[in-house]
């Protein structure tokens, strides 16, 4: 079986601006994570896969084929742009017919279409205008129209923006399933906590360059060197403090009392959120707040950054 | 492709967009009827009417001190002896003027009737000087050349370099401004197909409203000239949507930011001056062979001095000259369109 | 130790004026309108070759206007005067320069104005102004603009000053410069008072095209949130009045046509040629020049019958000067103060309308 992609010193520049600078990498088919912050050449790298770019420099293969002017391929791709945009005046439904037609459906689009909503709980919503559509209802629409053709491989550029936590776990549930049912994907996006929650295989990209792939193990032993920080904003932090300490796994702990602040340290926020709960209401105190700087990501790369 | 096409014709006919298109075609009727009753259409008819109670002009009446036209015995001439009378009767460009031909002239006009020349009765004591600034045929072929032109301005000059100024140079901008091209890129279809269905699109879309509302002008204007002249109008209407639109699909995917204002800046240098050019220049515009097309069509005589200017094309000459602008320019719009890279821009 | 306050805090200092406060958006917009575009800075430029046939004129008028200048020893100059004006006339304005000088330049500068430049403001209007409004009403930019303090009258006399300032690049600066080149030629400070007027007029003719075509062209932007549809109804509010205005105006040949008065407005191109011939005066003007120099031949002669022709009387010239009807604009006989009046309640409800929209314009 051809390896789902194949980049060989990959490089494309904007005039004299670098947006992917001399990537080398080979994918194997599964579920993928492309991670990295805003700018980091995310977007490029999605545009050259689906063919809207071509290299600068190096040699692109997805599902063995170059992407660039190559319509072939687009049968078997499908796209989710990170772009909030349609034809506003349409509905769903025929918004994800016309393009299921242009994918080479035929007769069978309608079907498609509808499947395809259907499986994204859009059937209530289908057939009113897009532009009165929510965020969410949105986010739905787009990701039916990559998935409608039925495609080998689906890259889903930021999928989970401007959802609400229903529509995000829907969305994260159909790309476990699609996974198991021996479908690539390919999920950009900058927040690494939703893309942990699909798939355990990982790109790090940043400025232009790849820093890392590899199994979600290798990058969270990485990442357990770095703690995570908890704000939690409560009516009695002293005695939160006091039930947390020796309950949970805890690297650090700071008590802003002015504020009515807590602040931990941990290197396994999994537990701790476990725990948490039952301790709040032993201590009989009330939780204001809970704020997680996802900042884990950045450290990792100023890591990785730091050792090219 | 064919879903192309019907995503364009509902993009240009469903929902407010198509009051542009109906206000674009409303327009060009409501200035006829305006033409037809306070304009230069409806003082041609009414003067029509009033030049069958001429009567006959002595040749001794006209005054000899005249400044630009001088009547000398026999013989009337203007500035360069563009017409002349003498025994072998009146001439034009030293072709014989036939019976029934009319020499407008500022304070009147003048008609040949059976060798001599006749006058309106109200200007024949007035007459101190006059330039000759149209010759007619007859009276009745005179009012549909000028309807003609007239109708040649309006529809394939303006109103269809106009609509396709607004769709043609549109078809890559609107996804691209819209943020839509992606979906239509990342598609099994190749990208000529995506320029031949949007243009079809805009072709099939407009060609039945702007027939119509042509239609409707013509019928306001008296239905000059019947069938044929209708027939050439047509033709001539339906070929320069179908070449303006093609070019302006073409500077659309070279420059798909600016293409409305770079395809403006062509149509006044190039089809609205250029296309006067006689040279190598107006060879190479719509207008030269739309005119072309229209006076063969209508067998309208033109003076040959400036048949260069106007027109000089045969009807298939001019015909395949449209097909060829039409074709090649299409032609070059789709290989732009596979090989270059057009993508929107990021959301950030 | 004293604890700084990072938080919000209101502005002690004095705010500028409200006229500033609108000028930094038209400055803005200017800024980014020429970075924007490389056809727009590239025709603004291009709009300054008319400016290559004026200037000599100006240069060789005023040569020859000196009397201290002796004709034989400036050849090219006195040639090129000759050829625009005919020995006659140069002989006539040697005599008398005072005169007669003010009333060449003020034809010029309206040949200048109502056929160059306005044509070429048009498009660059075409160009700079449809995006104004529009690209607010798509970003909803307006919620920035008026959580400052702007009021919308400010935010509008803005996005005015910024097409007016491309306008009067166009039409104002090169004028100006042609006004400069006349001025360092003549003889004295005599020319300078004689001439005075005509910068107010040129000011005045500027603002008579910029002001109503800003407006009609910021009307359309605000109509709608995509900039193209805009463009496009600048063009067909153009094309389809210039259409109009001929249909009406053109008689087809047959002499005697009288185009209804109202021809003329629905041409706004035509009503900034009018208003500018008003504002120099230039019927007056023509009729004061053509008994001065009489049958002298010339190339202004054959630009004022031109003029003349353009205006729908080509025998201006061939009748004798009782029957003299200079300058009758194309038989609809009002004066051009009607246009400048016209133009003037265009902008006005222009002006009204926008006012009334920005206050609301999310509703689009």
């Amino acid at each position: 079986m051809a390896p789902l992609l194949q980049a060989r010193s990959l490089t494309k520049l904007y005039g004299t601006v670098i947006g992917l600078n001399d990537v080398t990498l080979e994918l194997e088919p599964g579920v993928i994570g492309l991670l990295g912050p805003n700018g980091a050449g995310k977007s490029t790298f999605l545009k050259l896969i689906t063919g809207q770019l071509r290299p600068t420099e190096g040699e692109l293969t997805v599902l063995g084929e170059r992407p660039f002017g190559n319509p072939r391929l687009f049968a078997r791709l499908g796209l989710c742009p990170e772009q909030d945009a349609f034809y506003d005046p349409w509905s769903a439904f025929d918004f994800v017919t016309s393009l299921a037609r242009l994918s080479g459906l035929g007769a069978g689009a309608r079907a498609a279409a509808e499947r395809a909503l259907d499986r994204l709980g859009a059937r209530e919503f289908m057939h009113r205008e897009i532009g009165e559509y929510s965020k969410g209802m949105r986010q739905r629409t787009k990701i039916a129209q990559a998935i409608a053709h039925d495609p080998e491989f689906l890259i889903l550029d930021e999928p989970l923006t401007g959802t609400d936590p229903i529509c995000r776990r829907e969305i994260m549930d159909l790309v476990i399933e699609l996974g198991r049912r021996g479908k690539s994907i390919l999920v950009a996006s900058h927040v690494l906590h939703e893309v942990q929650a699909m798939t355990d295989q990982f790109v790090l990209v940043h400025g232009g360059r790849i820093l890392a792939s590899g199994r979600v193990q290798e990058i969270r032993s990485l990442m357990n060197q770095f703690p995570h920080r908890i704000t939690i904003r409560c009516d009695d932090p002293r005695g939160l403090a006091r039930a947390v300490l020796d309950a949970l796994p805890l690297d650090g702990l700071e008590i802003e009392p002015a504020r009515g602040e807590l602040v931990v340290s941990t290197r396994d926020p999994a537990a701790f959120y476990a725990g948490l709960p039952d301790l709040v209401q032993r201590a009989g105190c009330r939780v204001h707040e809970l704020l997680s700087a996802d900042d884990k990501l950045d450290a990792v790369f100023h890591y990785l950054l730091a050792r090219h | 492709m064919l879903e192309i096409l019907r995503m364009q014709l509902r993009a240009m006919l469903g929902g407010k967009r198509k009051w542009l298109v109906v206000l674009c075609l409303l327009l060009p009727v409501l200035l006829t009827v305006a033409a037809s009753t306070s304009g230069g259409l409806g003082h041609l008819r009414r003067s029509l009417d009033r030049e069958r109670a001429m009567v006959p002009l002595a040749r001794g009446e006209l005054p000899p001190t005249a400044h630009r036209v001088t009547w000398q015995g026999e013989k009337l001439s203007f500035a360069g002896g563009i017409l002349v009378l003498d025994e072998k009767g009146l001439r034009l460009y030293g072709e014989p003027v036939g019976k029934g031909t009319t020499l407008v002239v500022n304070d009147g006009f003048l008609v040949v009737r059976n060798g001599e020349l006749w006058i309106d009765p109200a200007k024949a004591g007035t007459v101190r000087s006059w330039r000759i600034s149209y010759v007619g045929q007859d009276d009745v072929p005179a009012f549909d050349t000028y309807c003609a032109i007239y109708l040649f301005l309006l529809y394939p000059q303006a109103v269809c370099l106009l609509l396709a100024l607004f769709y043609g140079t549109s078809v890559l901008a609107d996804e691209l401004d819209g943020k839509t091209l992606t979906y239509l890129f990342v598609r099994p279809l190749p990208r000529w197909r995506f320029v031949a269905g949007k243009y079809l699109g805009i072709v099939a879309s407009l060609a039945l409203p702007t027939a119509a509302s042509l239609g409707a002008a013509w019928l306001i204007a008296g239905a000059p000239g019947g069938a044929t002249l209708i027939g050439a109008l047509l033709a001539a209407t339906l070929a320069a949507l179908c070449a303006y639109n093609a070019l302006f699909v073409l500077f659309g995917f070279l420059v798909p930011r600016r293409a409305m204002i770079v395809a403006l800046l062509y149509g006044v240098v190039f089809e609205f001056v250029g296309s006067f050019v006689p040279a190598l220049v107006n060879e190479f515009t719509v207008t030269y062979y739309l005119r072309s097309l229209v006076a063969r069509l209508l067998d309208v005589e033109i003076p040959r001095e400036i048949a260069r200017v106007v027109g000089g094309a045969s009807v298939p000459g001019a015909s395949l000259a449209l097909l060829l602008i039409t074709v090649v320019s299409l032609a070059l719009a789709a290989r732009l369109a596979a090989r270059r890279e057009y993508v929107v821009k990021d959301a950030a | 130790m004293p604890i700084a306050e990072l938080g919000y805090r209101s502005w002690q200092g004095v705010r500028t004026g409200a006229l500033v406060r609108a000028l930094a958006i038209a400055r803005s917009e200017v800024a980014i309108a020429l970075q924007a575009s490389k056809l727009l800075r590239r025709f603004l430029i291009l709009a300054w070759i008319p400016i290559l046939y004026f200037c000599p004129f100006f240069l060789a008028i005023g040569y020859v206007a000196n009397p201290e200048n002796d004709p034989a020893s400036g050849v090219l100059l006195t040639g090129l005067a000759r050829e625009f004006l005919g020995q006659a006339a140069i002989d006539r304005l040697r005599q008398d320069p005072g005169a007669i000088l003010p009333g060449i330049w003020a034809v010029a500068f309206y040949v200048f104005f109502a056929y160059t430049q306005s044509f070429l403001s048009m498009i660059a209007v075409a160009i700079a102004g449809p995006p104004l409004i529009a690209k607010d009403l798509r970003n909803r930019a307006f919620l920035v603009y008026f959580s400052k303090p702007i009021q919308p009258w400010q935010y509008l006399l803005g996005k005015l000053g910024t097409v007016a300032a491309f306008v009067f690049s166009m039409t104002l600066l090169p004028a100006l410069v042609l006004y400069a080149v006349g001025i360092a030629l003549s003889p004295d400070l005599g020319g300078l008072l004689a001439t005075f007027p005509i910068v107010f007029e040129i000011a005045a003719a500027s603002v008579a095209i910029a002001i109503p075509i800003a407006v009609v062209v910021l009307v359309l932007s605000s109509l709608t949130a995509d900039r193209r549809i805009a463009t496009f109804g600048w063009l067909a509010v153009w094309i389809f009045g210039e259409i109009a205005f001929r249909a009406l105006t053109v008689s087809g040949g047959q002499p005697g046509h009288q185009a209804p008065p109202w021809a003329a407005l629905l041409s706004l191109r035509e009503l900034t040629t009018r208003a500018a011939s008003g504002i120099f005066d230039a019927r007056g003007r023509l009729e004061l020049l053509l008994q001065q120099f009489g049958e002298s031949g010339g190339r202004l002669r054959r630009t004022m019958r031109d003029i003349a022709e353009g205006m729908g009387d080509p025998h201006v010239l061939d009748r004798p000067r009782d029957q003299v009807q200079l300058l009758d604009l194309a038989g609809s006989g009002y004066p051009p103060i009607v246009s400048i009046a016209v133009l003037a309640a265009i902008a006005a409800a222009g002006i009204l309308f926008l006012l009334r929209r920005v206050v609301r314009p999310v509703q689009v």
